[in-house]
């Protein structure tokens, strides 16, 4: 490759062979060039400032004068001026032809004056000499070797600036006469010789740098054309080349060098003059001859290897000629003529011919069927331009492609013509996809709003889109501009930090795998998303590349207000004393506040899931709010128990939306919320216990608002109402009673609402239609404020029921008292016609018989005597006797009978009655001190409390007889609730081991002789008081008197 | 005595009672009294009516001359003392007959039903019978020659 470069940078025109060699030579060429220019300046320099070293290296030497300095000076630039890489330019070559000409004159004027011995001044021209140098004939004056020198020299180089092979030839010639003068004049320093004075005439002598740089000169030009004349093979590839290469400095070197070992061994007497030169002769002999051996070796054994190659080459011609003939295309090689001369197999399958048919032929008699050349034949077009062409051709259903290049020589004559035909309907099939696909691609990026630029492998832009000229604002003339470099450096000139622009070009150069993505900013402000990637082919060969250009200003704008906002919310949410933490899509923690560190210490939050950290969880949380604010763009509101900490959290998770209204990031406020969730759990249990204990009442449970809008029910309502939760909220209370109930209701809840609380019994009408009998309480309850209506209704049905039956019972108890009272009113009545029947009938007989008794005693008195009278006195006392005693029953009963009818009673006054009646009636004679003493009132009958006092008070009376003097005391008091009435008499009294008997029936202490009575006053004491409730005993002792108390209540 | 009249002279007493013992004893004491001829005994209320309103075998005397006083048992047989009572005070014509029970009852109610009835007095019999008489003999002689009967 670098060959071709190379060559490319040298053009040498066809036929000139460029090899390494030659390469190498030129470019020393050019070196001898400028040294040999500033050689020449130097030495001017020299004249000019009158430095003796450079005028004349040696002061023994003679000077270059300067002329000669002049002169290569201007050799110098005109052979650097014909440097091969210059020989395009339009300046340098015509200048150096203009200096080489300036010499050739130079040389031929100095020329002239030694021959025509004239002085037209030009020797002290420049400088002046002053007059006896050393080897000077004339003052100023060049050598007249030198001017012979130079006069070729500054001719040949002229010539062989035309690239005329004659001419050439006669520049080398020149070249070479050239070379001999400057060597000899060169040896002869070496040797010390005396320089060369030609003739007569005193010329100058040649100074040692003149000569030094004539030899340069001379290998300066051979070296500067090496492709031409001699140089052509001293630079070949082939053996000639090489061998000459190695041979000439042999060759050249060996025998001066012996000369001047000659000359000094023979100088400083080692060798004497024979000697030393037949040790030159067989010095040269011995060391030409092991070269020219050393070569031959070398050169056979190259040989060899050439047979060898050729050998190969044959082989590989043959395997050429196979493969020539297995070629599916059809080669021809033709004439300059169009003839074919020879053709390989393929011509048998497209042109269904023979090889052998063709040749010989025109190949436009055979491709088209035509007798002359068709006017886009390739061959014609090729002959003019000199390239290879090619040309489409369709026929047999089929598209081939036909190609001629040229053969030339080595001359760069066209010596035959290679025509290729092959079939490209494939590739052409491909070319249309291709075309179409490219076609639409080429829509696609013109149309795409990025700018694209497709490169091919070479870095060569093959594609660019509007958008780019619209981007980098790219100007007509660039774009018409095929080469990249201005294009490139417009758009760089546009960026900010073109170092950065162009290095990453750079770096994908080098590494063509790689695809890039990078940000741009432009010195306007515009800022472009640049993204490139490899173009790879489908057998993975590499295409090019395409860059893209993406106009991120908006965006980016966007994003750094999005940064700046951020940042602000970063410092609003750090000082909040919430937790919060912002969670990505993919639940990861993007950001947290400092309150969030602090109440979840130790591990680093950010980057890490949000359930792993919080919850330590390896899957999402149960009813994760963020998921669901992620998944539904609402807030949403969750409560977990993070187990690291023990403590419950509130989390808000916020939905955080970008301009489309996606969900791009969501907010989560964490606020712990264990205190309230304790009180909660209280509360909830508190719910559920008040709900259990709502749920567990045996009745219905309701409550509803002032508008009569039901706001609780308890499941027994359902359930006995037979309506379902929906309904009963949709229902007015009243629905639930029938017709006649409503009105009684709506007063009572009015009553409620106005007082506090009512409750009302009523029949609660079920949704079949079933009347229920309920007793139903209201309380009005103010809660929030509103009043509410609070109850419970009771099935009263067993209630009633049960009432029914009390009231059915006591209608039947009724009826039965009734009955019984009637019985027993019968019975009473009954024993009330049995007393007056007892009183009636039983006293009659006894009136009976006592009244006759009597009668018997009045009307037979005289006839009776003393038994008979005390006989009939007893049968009269006896009568007398049951006719009291019978009294007394009836007295009994009558007590135990009689109704009572209770009122308050003066009990003094009635005692003191009944005293009085005593004194007056029974006992006036007798002097009894009565002590009353005040008695309590009481509510009691006051005929049987007459007849208790009566009895009582009779008895102390009657048992106190006896007494001298009568004392009776009569008191009461109240104890315990009850009111006590006493009767104290001083009496007989009697035994305390009686006193049960007193109040017996006819039971009597003391006989009738002692006493009179029957025995009955105290039961009927006993029984009066016990029909009131009271109770009656006596205390006393014998013989001191006695007290009768008895208590009413 | 079957027309009303005894030994031509008019009964101006009429004893109803049963009990022929307590008759005798009665008699015994009005005889004392030397009242035995003004008096007539029935021993039942249905006798006791016929006498009064002159019906049946009394259907011959004169309603214009009732007896001046009319003592009645309560218990008798036939009719009842207290309905022969109710019977006298019911008439316009008997109304003013004065009428004393004597009776063993002491019942309480048979005495204000008595008195209810509109009878003059209520004397209960006593067993002692000497008091008896003289209780009898005290009465007739009041009802008889103390008190001013009405006059017809």
């Amino acid at each position: 490759m670098k060959l071709e470069e190379e060559a490319k940078k040298h053009p040498q025109g066809r036929a000139e062979a460029v090899t390494r060699s030659a390469l190498l030579f030129m470019a020393v060429s050019g070196i001898l060039s400028i040294l040999i220019f500033f050689a020449g300046c130097a030495v001017l320099l020299g004249w000019a400032l009158d430095i003796q070293r450079l005028k004349s290296i040696s002061p023994n030497f003679v000077s270059m004068k300067a002329n000669t300095a002049l002169c290569f000076a201007f050799l110098g630039f005109s052979l650097w001026s014909f440097q091969s890489k210059r020989r395009g330019h339009p300046f340098f070559p015509r200048l150096g032809l203009i200096c080489s000409l300036a010499v050739f004159g130079i040389g031929l004027l100095t020329l002239s004056e030694y021959l025509f011995g004239w002085n037209p001044g030009i020797d002290q021209l420049l400088f002046k000499e002053p007059p006896g140098a050393i080897l000077t004939s004339s003052p100023g004056r060049m050598a007249f070797n030198t001017a012979i020198n130079f006069t070729f020299t500054g001719l040949a180089l002229s010539l062989f600036a035309f690239p005329k092979k004659g001419w050439w030839l006669v520049a080398q010639s020149l070249m070479i006469l050239e070379g001999l003068l400057s060597l000899m004049a060169s040896v002869g320093y070496l040797y010390h010789a005396d320089p060369l004075i030609l003739g007569p005439y005193l010329s100058t002598a040649m100074a040692l740098h003149t000569a030094a740089l004539f030899l340069l000169v001379f290998f300066g030009t051979f070296f500067c054309w090496p492709g031409r004349g001699i140089m052509a093979i001293v630079s070949s590839d082939d053996f000639g080349g090489k061998m000459v290469r190695r041979l000439f400095p042999v060759t050249i070197s060996v025998p001066i060098l012996l000369g001047w070992i000659k000359l000094h061994s023979e100088y400083s007497g080692v060798m004497p003059n024979e000697f030393g030169v037949s040790f030159v002769a067989t010095g040269n002999l011995v060391i030409t001859t092991t070269f020219v051996l050393l070569l031959s070796s070398w050169l056979s054994r190259t040989d060899s290897e050439r047979k060898r190659a050729e050998t190969a080459l044959m082989a590989s011609a043959k395997n050429w000629r196979d493969t020539f003939d297995a070629m599916t295309d059809v080669v021809w090689l033709l004439g300059p003529d169009h003839r074919i001369l020879q053709s390989n197999r393929a011509v048998q399958s497209i042109f269904h011919l023979k090889p052998q048919e063709v040749v010989g032929r025109f190949c436009h008699e055979i491709v088209h069927g035509m007798n002359e050349p068709h006017p886009e034949c390739p061959v014609s077009q090729m002959r003019k331009s000199g390239r290879r062409e090619s040309m489409e051709l369709f026929f047999d259903e089929r598209w081939f492609l036909v190609t001629a290049d040229p053969m030339l020589g080595p001359d760069g004559s066209l010596m035959g013509i290679v025509h290729v035909v092959s079939d490209i309907t494939e590739r052409k099939k491909a070319e249309d996809a291709l075309r179409s696909k490219t076609a639409l691609l080429e829509a696609q990026v013109t149309a795409n709003l990025d700018g694209i630029l497709i490169v091919n492998e070479k870095q060569k832009r093959i594609l660019m889109n509007h958008r780019i000229t619209e981007l980098f604002n790219v100007p007509e003339s660039i774009l018409e501009d095929e080469n990249d470099a201005p294009l490139l450096k417009h758009v760089v000139s546009l960026t900010k930090y073109p170092e950065r622009f162009l290095g990453k070009i750079d770096y994908l150069w080098a590494h063509p795998d790689e695809v890039s993505y990078d940000e741009i900013e432009f010195k306007n402000g515009m800022i472009l998303e640049r993204y490139s990637a490899p173009i790879w082919g489908k057998g993975g060969e590499n295409y090019g590349r395409i860059w893209t250009f993406h106009d991120v200003t908006e965006r980016k704008r966007a994003e750094e207000m999005l940064e700046t906002e951020r940042k602000r919310m970063e410092v609003i949410l750090s000082v909040q004393n919430t937790g919060l933490s912002v969670i990505n899509p993919d639940m990861t923690i993007a950001w947290v506040n400092p309150k969030t560190r602090e109440m979840f210490p130790g591990k680093e939050p950010v980057g890490q899931k949000c359930h792993v950290f919080y919850e330590s969880r390896t899957t999402v949380c149960d009813g994760c709010g963020t998921l669901r604010t992620f998944m539904e763009g609402k807030v949403c509101e969750s409560e977990q128990l993070v187990p690291a900490t023990g403590r419950w959290y509130s989390i808000v998770s916020q939905p955080i939306k970008d301009t489309a209204g996606r969900v791009v990031s969501v907010l989560e406020a964490i606020t712990d919320i264990t205190e309230r969730k304790k009180a909660e759990a209280e509360t909830l249990k508190a719910k559920q216990f008040s709900e259990s204990v709502i749920d567990s009442l045996p009745g219905i449970f309701y409550v509803y608002d002032d508008k009569r809008k039901f706001l609780r029910i308890n499941d027994n309502f359902l359930k006995v109402s037979g309506y379902s939760q929906e309904e009963v909220l949709r229902m007015h209370p009243l629905d639930f009673f029938p017709v006649y109930e409503k009105k009684r209701l709506e007063e009572k809840i009015a009553e409620v609402f106005e007082k506090g609380e009512a409750f009302i019994e009523a029949d609660f009408l079920s949704k079949d239609g079933k009347k229920t009998p309920h007793h139903f309480t209201g309380y009005r309850a103010m809660i929030d404020n509103a009043p509410l209506l609070v109850g419970v209704g009771v099935d009263i049905t067993a209630r009633m029921k049960a009432e029914e039956e009390i009231w059915k019972l006591n209608l039947e108890l009724e009826e039965r008292v009734k009955q019984r009272t009637s019985d027993l009113a019968v019975a009473l009545k009954e024993l009330e016609s049995f007393s007056y029947s007892v009183a009636h009938d039983l006293k009659a007989p006894l009136r009976a018989m006592a009244g006759f008794a009597s009668i018997l005693f009045e009307d037979y008195a005289p006839k009776l005597d003393e038994n008979a009278r005390r006989v009939i006195g007893v049968i009269k006392n006896n009568a007398k006797n049951m006719g009291e005693m019978i009294d007394a029953l009836l007295n009994l009963s009558h007590v135990g009978r009689v109704a009572m009818n209770c009122v308050d009673t003066d009990v003094t006054k009635l005692v003191r009655s009944v005293c009085h009646e005593f004194k007056n009636a029974f006992f006036k004679d007798r002097a009894i001190d009565l002590d009353l003493k005040p008695l309590p009132s009481v509510r009691a009958d006051p005929v049987l409390l007459r007849q208790i006092f009566t009895n009582l008070i009779f008895n102390a009376m009657k048992f106190t007889a006896r007494k001298e003097k009568t004392v009776i005391e009569i008191g009461g008091y109240d104890k315990d609730g009850e009111h006590v009435y006493y009767v104290k008499d001083n009496g007989v009294g009697f035994d305390m081991k009686y006193k049960d008997k007193l109040f017996e029936t006819f039971q009597r202490l003391h006989t009738k002789e002692k006493f009179e009575g029957t025995g009955i006053g105290l039961a009927i004491v006993k029984s009066a008081v016990q029909r009131h409730g009271g109770r009656v005993w006596a205390e006393a002792e014998a013989g001191q008197g006695a007290t009768f108390c008895f208590t009413l209540p | 005595m079957e027309n009303g009249e005894k030994n031509g002279k008019l009964i101006e007493i009429l004893l109803v009672e049963d009990n022929p013992s307590d008759v005798e004893l009665t008699l015994r004491a009005f005889k004392k009294k030397n009242l035995e001829n003004k008096i007539h005994v029935v021993t039942d209320g249905e006798q006791a009516l016929d006498f009064i309103f002159c019906r049946g075998i009394y259907s011959n005397r004169s309603i214009a001359t009732p007896p001046k006083i009319v003592i009645l048992d309560l218990k008798l047989p036939m009719v009842d003392g207290k309905e022969v009572l109710r019977r006298i005070r019911e008439d316009a014509r008997t109304r003013v007959i004065p009428v004393v029970i004597l009776t063993s009852s002491q019942e309480e109610s048979d005495v204000i039903a008595s008195y209810n009835l509109g009878v003059n007095s209520y004397i209960v019999k006593p067993v002692d019978f000497e008091k008896f008489g003289e209780t009898i003999a005290q009465l007739s002689w009041y009802w008889i020659f103390v008190n001013k009967p009405p006059v017809f």
